[in-house]
């Protein structure tokens, strides 16, 4: 009897013992589900984002002086000829994407478009679906990305870009010119390697592409029956910490319905240069680039080859705001003689990532009307909400 | 010839069967700990450099190609490295995908804090799933390397006895380095690590009168114990957390966003208010807003790497922490 009370206590401490382990089990038990969100997440909804452009123009030719751009091949007022006067909602862009199954990934970006103010369409800037291993193969050679739809084609570097990830408020003239004003955006496959090269501070890409023919400033036959080819070359190099370098040739070749005529051929290099120091990497970098462009479509006046390319540079103040500059240079489709070249310098500011403002100024010269400049004043608001995929690696933050 | 191919075969079976496991890691820190656990049966790469801000490392070409051939890829999660997924997309890479055995999310199952209330844009960059800063809490990085031996021998299971093995030397080891060799020796790295798990460190040793063991980082922390440090970003949450000081505000307004003038005036006051001496930013920030404020109250600023490799002398965890503490005491 006398061993009844310690007894009583030993079974008491040894459930509490128990009760304790349990409900230390239990804890762990319910931070393990709280901290496994990430896992368990993945709905089975696309993420969405929508990009908000608004953009506004101020500007005019030098002694009321009238071109007629349009039938020349500087069109648009993406490349800052054509301006109304006015603000308006440039752009709002869907951006939809998501697994679709364990081969396929699929984005689909639907862009609606106020091109001048009041004039509104709607398009699918891009919808495709990217096979991340063969079927059959059940593998991806080479890092294979083989993607097919409607998409921005890999010729150089800004034609890849929407204009809201654009580093200034409007594409060179030189890219509308020669491909429209969207750029090179076309539906067909495109394959991407990742080619074998010797180190680490390298990475050589290589990208093949086989897209409808057509409907270009470059050829602007719709109903082409010629798929047109297209190949880019991107070789990036970490120089050193926080300096990055990346050069690319680009080549789009077309061939015509008509078979005596000469195939349409566009040649293009590219480059690019990044410093972004990795103290307050946020707060500084540096951007060096530039693309030219050679369309081998002889112009009917000389009979020569169209030329024409841009150079731009950025640098960061602070977290906020950047100053950006752009030359672009481009002869004309009908008449290489008659060129137009103009210089432009931006300032951006952005509150977050999600919220840019932009300002700028470019003056642009005719060279076959003397003293026929443009000056173009334009402010540009970007806002995007939703679950914002990454930025294209090398432009801006 | 059939000898010389017998040969061959004989000589080419060790070669294959030794290559190590390849491993890339999103940041140097979890490049440091795969190291301790894999060993020689691992090759290990880090996506990120020693000194890059890990919310913002560029998913370029030179990454798409170093996590090509990897068999893992491992990140912290929790919303950090947004740009992992880009660089896993563009490398082809499918053993690395999100839910895949070669994709170790190193903070899977671990508590967090600072997870938000309510999901808004409104408040900065948020983290949604909570604040990701996991490997400043020496106690946090024996789970995250428990993971990674986890993830390592379901990868490659004819090295499992050895990962299993190093991760438990690589637990007594912080065991050792937090606590004090003498006090692991007495107690036992598993009570001291619950205790500390559940808060109740210093009243256990008080009750078991086994304050004066207490050594390691904890000793080394004592005299951080109890005091007010603001931090730029909320980096150091688990830190200090771990080592008992408070961080009563950030100097960045919102995460992400840098401090409006307003904004800093408040901070200045609170500092005064607060008697705060030390004011801490991540070696990848701006300090001049901390050091506008540090003019106006007499604070320290310290600029610090959170990660290992920045520094010569934080190569690896043990290093890092043991640097952290030194500066934040101000004793180097």
């Amino acid at each position: 009897m006398k061993l009844f009370p310690p007894l009583l206590i030993i079974i008491s401490i040894s459930l509490h013992a128990d009760q304790i382990d349990s409900l230390q089990a239990q804890i762990d038990q319910l931070k393990e589900q709280v901290n496994t969100r990430q896992e368990r997440a993945s709905t089975f909804n696309p993420g969405i984002t929508v990009f908000g452009n608004l953009f506004g123009c101020l500007g005019g030719a030098d002694d009321e002086v009238e071109h007629d751009h349009g039938a020349e091949g500087h069109e648009g007022h993406h490349h800052g000829a054509a301006c109304p006067n006015s603000l308006w909602l440039r752009e709002v862009e869907l951006d939809f994407r998501a697994s679709v199954d364990p081969w396929a990934d699929a984005v689909l970006i639907l862009s609606l478009e106020q091109e001048q103010p009041g004039i509104f369409s709607a398009e699918v800037e891009e919808g495709y679906v990217t096979l991340r291993q063969l079927p059959v193969i059940n593998a991806a050679p080479l890092g294979l990305k083989l993607k097919a739809g409607r998409f921005l084609t890999s010729f150089g570097r800004f034609n890849k870009i929407h204009l809201h990830d654009l580093p200034q408020p409007t594409l060179p003239f030189i890219m509308t010119a020669f491909f429209g004003d969207h750029g090179l955006a076309r539906n067909g496959v495109s394959a991407q390697f990742l080619i074998p090269t010797p180190g680490d501070d390298n990475a050589l890409t290589a990208t093949i592409e086989v897209v409808g023919g057509g409907g270009i400033a470059l050829s602007p036959i719709e109903d082409h029956t010629w798929p047109g080819f297209l190949g880019h070359l991107g070789w990036f190099f970490n120089l050193s910490d926080g300096h990055d370098l990346e050069l690319g040739a680009s080549a789009y070749v077309e061939p015509q319905n008509n078979k005596p005529v000469k195939p349409v051929q566009v040649y293009g290099g590219d480059f690019n240069y990044k410093w972004k120091p990795f103290d307050r990497g946020e707060w500084r970098s540096f951007l060096f680039g530039g693309e030219a462009f050679l369309a081998n479509v002889p112009d009917q006046i000389s009979g020569n080859l169209p030329f024409g390319f841009f150079a731009w540079s950025q640098y960061q103040f602070n977290q906020n705001a950047y100053l950006g500059l752009r030359y672009t240079y481009g002869q004309n489709l009908i008449d290489r003689t008659h060129y137009k070249h103009g210089v432009g310098m931006f300032f951006t500011y952005y509150t977050t990532e999600f919220l840019r403002f932009r300002f700028g100024y470019e003056r642009l010269v005719d060279r076959v009307v003397a003293s026929a400049g443009e000056n173009q004043v334009m402010f540009e608001l970007n806002f995007v909400f939703g679950s914002h995929p990454v930025e294209p690696y090398w432009v801006n933050r | 010839m059939i000898r010389f191919f017998a040969l061959l075969v004989i000589f080419a079976i060790p070669l294959w069967a030794s290559k190590p496991l390849q491993v890339v890691t999103t940041l140097p820190i979890l490049q440091s700990i795969a190291k301790a656990i894999g060993g020689a049966d691992v090759e290990v790469k880090s996506l990120g450099r020693p000194g890059q801000d890990p919310h913002f490392i560029q998913p370029g070409p030179d990454l798409w190609k170093k996590t090509r051939k990897a068999d893992v890829l491992i990140e912290i999660g929790l919303n950090l490295e947004l740009w992992a997924q880009k660089v896993v997309d563009e490398s082809g890479n499918l053993k690395v995908r999100n839910g895949q055995p070669g994709r170790i999310v190193a903070s899977a199952g671990i508590a967090v804090v600072d997870v938000p209330k309510v999901l808004s844009r409104e408040f900065g960059d948020v983290h949604p799933d909570g604040n990701p800063h996991i490997w400043l809490d020496p106690i946090r990085v024996k789970k995250i390397a428990a993971n990674i031996a986890r993830g390592f021998s379901l990868v490659d299971p004819t090295h499992r006895d050895t990962y299993n093995l190093n991760l438990q030397s690589f637990q007594k080891r912080i065991d050792e380095a937090l606590f004090g060799e003498q006090l692991v020796r007495e107690v036992g790295g598993e009570k001291l690590t619950r205790e500390c798990e559940a808060g109740n460190l210093f009243r256990y040793l008080k009750d078991k009168k086994l304050e004066s063991k207490l050594g390691g980082w904890f000793k080394k922390a004592a005299p951080l114990r109890g005091q007010k440090i603001v931090t730029y970003h909320k980096s150091w949450s688990y830190f200090a957390d771990r080592f008992g000081f408070t961080v009563p505000t950030e100097i960045e307004e919102k995460p992400g966003i840098s401090p409006s003038l307003k904004y800093r005036d408040e901070v200045i006051a609170l500092v005064k208010q607060d008697n705060v001496k030390t004011l801490v930013v991540d070696s990848y920030y701006d300090r001049s807003a901390a050091d506008y404020i540090a003019g106006k109250t007499g604070a320290r600023v310290i600029q610090v790497p959170i990660d290992v490799g920045y520094v010569k002398v934080a190569g690896d965890y043990f290093s890092l922490i043991d640097y952290l503490l030194d500066q934040l005491n101000g004793t180097k």
